[in-house]
């Protein structure tokens, strides 16, 4: 027999195995993240700021530590942008300088603190090298709040200068 | 001189072409195939919120398929490890490896065309040359898999062949 007719009677048993494979993967997988205690909610769009799985935090729950005063938030990014505005509150403890500035950190913010850390853009990963980073030092409550500048003033939430 | 180097490479050629036709190279590949694929699978299955996170740096698939994505395709990746390692439903396991690599190979490729940075979902203005440089070493490594999933499918053809 040659390959080509081969090819063409291998096809359907190819494609029969491989949906019955995807059904099993998708029984097990749902299942499983029903009774799972962090499940990911499987109907909702995914975007980080509505997600609080993982390192993230939804805007929504970081609001309520913030008012709560719960939590220290953390600004990640550069020194310069923290002082054009921030978070009220907020920490600035740049990831490029993160030497320089951790010490006086570390002197009034315990290891069991609840931090939150931000930068701006969803895909600014400072926040998320950050949470690393303190976590090295033995922070363990750490949470990223992606996007979290322009969330927050979207969100008309108190900042200073 | 030049006909005995012909020579010699030709029947290296046809060496390679001897040990690739082996049933052990094959079960060997399709171990080590599997093993990856296992590992890999383990860490998604259990931080799906993480895995989600990296679909989403992507910036490919629509939102609302990202949650069943993220739980669905490391499972996949399980059962089609288990599958090469049991030599159990051959056909449809290599089908799907070669499915999944190629799908992962050419989201890689688009975000590397379009200047993306998958690690973090960030353009590459960003981050340099440097992130550049990873996207194209991930593009090396998964073409490589690529490859290997090329030659598992070839090997089941041929033997189904005969």
């Amino acid at each position: 027999m040659n390959i080509t007719s081969q090819v063409k009677h291998l096809w359907p048993k190819v494609v029969f195995q491989a949906l019955l494979i995807g059904l099993i993967a998708v029984g097990i997988s749902l299942s499983l993240n029903y009774f799972r205690k962090e499940k990911l909610s499987i109907w909702g769009d995914w975007a980080p700021q509505v997600q609080s799985t993982g390192d993230l935090i939804a805007i929504d729950q970081a609001k309520k530590l913030f008012l709560s005063h719960q939590a220290v938030f953390v600004d990640a990014r550069p020194r310069n942008l923290y002082e054009q505005g921030h978070i009220q509150g907020a920490f600035s403890l740049p990831v490029e300088a993160f030497d320089q500035y951790f010490f006086e950190f570390l002197k009034s913010t315990p290891a069991k603190t609840r931090i939150i850390t931000y930068c701006d853009g969803e895909a600014c990963t400072l926040s998320h090298e950050l949470i690393k980073m303190l976590r090295d030092q033995g922070y363990t409550d750490l949470k990223v709040l992606s996007n979290g500048w322009t969330l927050w003033q979207q969100n008309q939430l108190p900042v200073e200068k | 001189m030049d006909t005995k180097m012909n020579q010699n490479s030709l029947s290296k050629k046809e060496k390679v072409k001897q040990v690739l036709a082996h049933p052990w190279c094959f079960r060997i590949v399709r171990w080590l195939m599997a093993a990856l694929f296992i590992y890999a699978s383990i860490d998604k299955i259990l931080h799906p919120a993480g895995f989600a996170e990296s679909i989403y740096n992507y910036q490919i698939l629509p939102h609302f398929f990202i949650p069943l994505a993220a739980l669905m395709l490391p499972w996949v990746e399980l059962l089609v490890g288990i599958l090469l390692i049991a030599g159990f439903w051959l056909p449809g396991a290599i089908g799907l490896l070669n499915l999944l690599l190629l799908t992962f190979f050419s989201a890689l490729l688009f975000n590397t065309i379009r200047g993306l940075n998958v690690d973090c979902g960030c353009f590459v203005s960003v981050g340099g040359l440097v992130s550049r440089a990873t996207m194209l070493l991930y593009l090396l490594r998964d073409g490589s898999f690529l490859l290997v999933g090329f030659y598992l499918a070839g090997y089941l053809i041929r033997k189904q062949a005969k």
